[in-house]
């Protein structure tokens, strides 16, 4: 019921109204049986990364009630992923895309994933749009689900 | 979102502005201008008494020989509209712009418009003699003083009468008016109408239908204390704020973005956001876990039908264990998100299964499948266009949004009509016919999962085996529906690949498979919808053998920083 989760979005209501949207996306969304965690996707409609750190921050080491940790990304690509069709995703499954994650220790870049201090403990992070393990799973030929919070 | 019901409905303490706006009272206000605050649950605007003079004003065409008469000091209100139309209420209106003057009319209790564009103020387009707002929502006239305000170009009316027993009765019923009571008998009944608010001491009651002088009402509206009151105790109408403005939506678009029901006209309501049980719709709960609902046990007008039914799995993958309760909120215009109400008469038991809904909403004309204008808005106010629903845990006062239902474009295909007595084994298509969500189960449609081409476990850098899932459904979801068939048990599992939920011919899906280990195992392929909820599940058991290679199989880990899809 990621009771954590939406204690955690209404906390983050309270403070920035109705600024961010807050979508359950990955495995939990997907209804798997064997989901490792909780992803977050936020989506800002003001795209200002002032406050991004302090939001992200609200999320940083939390745990859901089953112990699964939580975790939490800014990716203002959201919307347009939405609306992506299986085909559509997949013509554009190598495109580079940005995500903002909050971190207190050095990112270092692994495989095809970089990683950019912004500033203090927040970083962007330049992926492709469907990473390897998810187009191994077929995960680049359909929809992907967000469940807005 | 948690979803929580903090009610404060007293504030007669009045201003206190001595204390630190931290310390006052729950019933005390740290500022209050122009607003009256006597009525419980409502806060009011409050009219003039300065006198002025007494003018009658005619109407230029129709409506009569009716002239308005306006009480000194109150009455007159100037807005302005991007919408044409609003002194005769109409539909289709031009979004060129108009000015207006509101007129309320002591005779009819009724608020009539003014426009400049037209330089007229007609009667209601839909009856004779009658202005826009019927202001008080009863038959009977009494003096009011109204007052205005505008946001965003729609108008609210409030009253500013301060005498509150001009328009009240008597409770006649020697027997007193308990607790348990729903029937309200009063002296005069011709006082109130059906859809009127009624205050009996500190309670709110509502009227559902009248008799003479027998009203039906719904006990502790707004969350006032249901109480027994005594015999001749005074009952009086709640003043409740009136909204106008111009609706326009198009409600329940099929995947071709068609929609079933349209409202584009100016529109008059309460303003107070109703909870579905207040506007009077039936929030009813089906199980469907043996099979989806017919006609007739969704046939009725005003009624929502929660439709659920669990699947599970190997891992228990849900950790939901006990009773739960769901409940629903109607979302009003603006994102603006009525009280909650709770959805069936029982809590649902939920065993570590994994929870999916389905919802049918009906309408008037069962038999049709469009909404026509006269069969109106089927959860009775045209500003409502989506619905959210909750779980909350049985012991719990917290609810926890589950899903949002937007009523005007739907899920990812829109709405589409539900014919529950096409049935999967039949070609009939007699029946009613009704509106709502997707139609997920069918005991006719196959799933079946083949063994994979190869039965021993991997092979090192030549494995090569593929495992077949055949879908063959015996009915189309929707045209243009997408779902997914997801393939466990294998050790790159899970897989996935995209399904046409419209295609009645047989849909082989071939899936590149790593095996597990030496052993036997289950494959499982399941048939998912747009929002991954399992609508079919079938498996397969196969014995794997030993390769002899040692090595495993290859992975890919998700990478720092988080590994959302």
């Amino acid at each position: 019921m990621v009771e954590v989760v939406n204690s955690i979005v209404n906390k983050c209501k309270e403070k920035y109204g109705d600024r961010f949207e807050y979508y359950l996306t990955g495995s939990y969304a997907r209804n798997e049986s064997g989901y490792k965690d909780y992803d977050i996707a936020i989506y800002d409609n003001r795209n200002e990364s002032n406050d991004w750190e302090s939001l992200l921050k609200m999320f940083f080491n939390k745990k859901e009630k089953d112990g699964k940790n939580i975790d939490t990304q800014i990716d203002q690509m959201t919307r347009v992923i939405k609306r992506m069709s299986g085909q559509i995703l997949h013509e554009n499954r190598n495109e580079r895309v940005k995500r903002y994650v909050y971190s207190d220790e050095k990112l270092k870049d692994w495989k095809y994933i970089k990683y950019n201090n912004l500033y203090g403990n927040l970083w962007e992070k330049e992926i492709m749009l469907v990473k390897p393990k998810h187009k191994a799973m077929g995960l680049d030929k359909i929809k992907r689900i967000y469940i807005k919070i | 979102m948690p979803k929580q019901t903090y009610v404060i409905n007293r504030f007669e303490g009045g201003i206190n502005d001595s204390s630190d706006p931290r310390d006052i009272k729950d019933n005390e206000l740290s500022l209050c201008v122009d607003l009256m605050i006597d009525e419980i649950g409502l806060i009011r605007t409050i009219g003039s008494n300065v006198g002025h003079d007494a003018p009658q004003l005619a109407p230029d065409t129709g409506g009569g020989a009716t002239a308005a008469t306006q009480t000194p000091g109150s009455g007159l209100f100037y807005f302005a509209h991007d919408r044409l139309g609003a002194e005769d209420a109409g539909s289709g209106e031009s979004e060129t712009g108009d000015n207006y003057l509101a007129l309320y009319d002591d005779a009819l209790n009724e608020v009539w418009i003014y426009s400049l564009a037209t330089d007229n103020w007609v009667d209601d387009a839909n009856s004779t003699n009658n202005g826009v707002i019927n202001f008080l929502g009863k038959t009977t006239s009494a003096a009011a003083r109204p007052s205005y305000y505008s946001i965003d170009g729609n108008l609210r009316v409030s009253s500013g009468e301060f005498s509150k027993y001009t328009s009240g009765s008597l409770i006649n019923d020697g027997s007193h008016f308990l607790t348990t009571d729903t029937t309200l008998t009063v002296d005069n009944g011709g006082h109130f109408a059906v859809g009127n608010y009624l205050r009996i001491e500190d309670e709110i009651v509502y009227i559902t239908a009248k008799s003479t002088n027998d009203l039906t009402v719904k006990r502790g509206m707004f969350g006032t204390k249901v109480v027994q009151h005594d015999n001749d105790t005074i009952v009086y109408i709640l003043n409740m704020n009136q909204w106008y403005g111009y609706v326009k939506n198009n409600f329940f678009q099929n995947s071709s973005k068609t929609p079933t029901y349209i409202t584009d006209k100016w529109y008059n309501s309460l303003q107070h956001l109703r909870s579905l049980d207040e506007l009077g719709i039936s929030l009813i709960t089906y199980d469907a876990n043996s099979s989806s609902p017919t006609s007739s046990q969704i046939n009725a007008v005003n009624k929502v039908v929660v439709s659920y039914w669990f699947t599970t799995t190997d891992e228990d993958a849900g950790f939901w264990q006990g009773s739960y309760w769901l409940g629903m909120t109607p979302v009003y215009l603006g994102e603006q998100e009525g009280p909650i109400s709770i959805v069936g008469t029982e809590p649902i038991q939920i065993h570590k299964e994994i929870l999916n809904v389905q919802l049918y909403l009906t309408h008037p004309d069962l038999d049709g499948t469009d909404i026509t204008s006269s069969d109106g808005h089927p959860l009775t106010d045209d500003r409502i266009t989506g619905l959210k629903l909750y779980i909350k845990n049985y012991t719990s006062d917290e609810w926890f949004l589950l899903k949002e239902f937007d009523l005007l474009e739907g899920g990812e295909h829109g709405w589409a009509t539900y014919n529950s007595d096409a049935g999967a084994n039949t070609s009939s298509s007699g029946g009613n016919t009704l509106t709502g969500y997707w139609k997920t189960t069918s005991t006719a449609d196959a799933l079946s999962v083949a063994a994979p081409s190869a039965t021993e476990s991997f092979d090192g850098e030549n494995e090569s085996n593929t495992c077949a899932v055949t879908l063959n459904l015996n009915e189309s979801k929707g045209t243009g529906r997408k779902g997914t068939v997801r393939l466990n048990g294998f050790s790159n599992s899970p897989l996935y690949k995209e399904a046409d939920l419209n295609d009645t011919n047989p849909q082989t899906l071939t899936f590149n498979v790593i095996n597990p280990a030496v052993g036997t195992h289950k494959f499982v392929a399941e048939l998912l919808d747009e929002n991954f909820n399992i609508m079919k599940r079938s498996e397969h058991q196969q014995a794997i053998s030993d390769s002899g290679v040692t090595s495993a199989p290859p992975t890919d880990g998700g990478g720092g920083g988080g590994g959302s899809s």
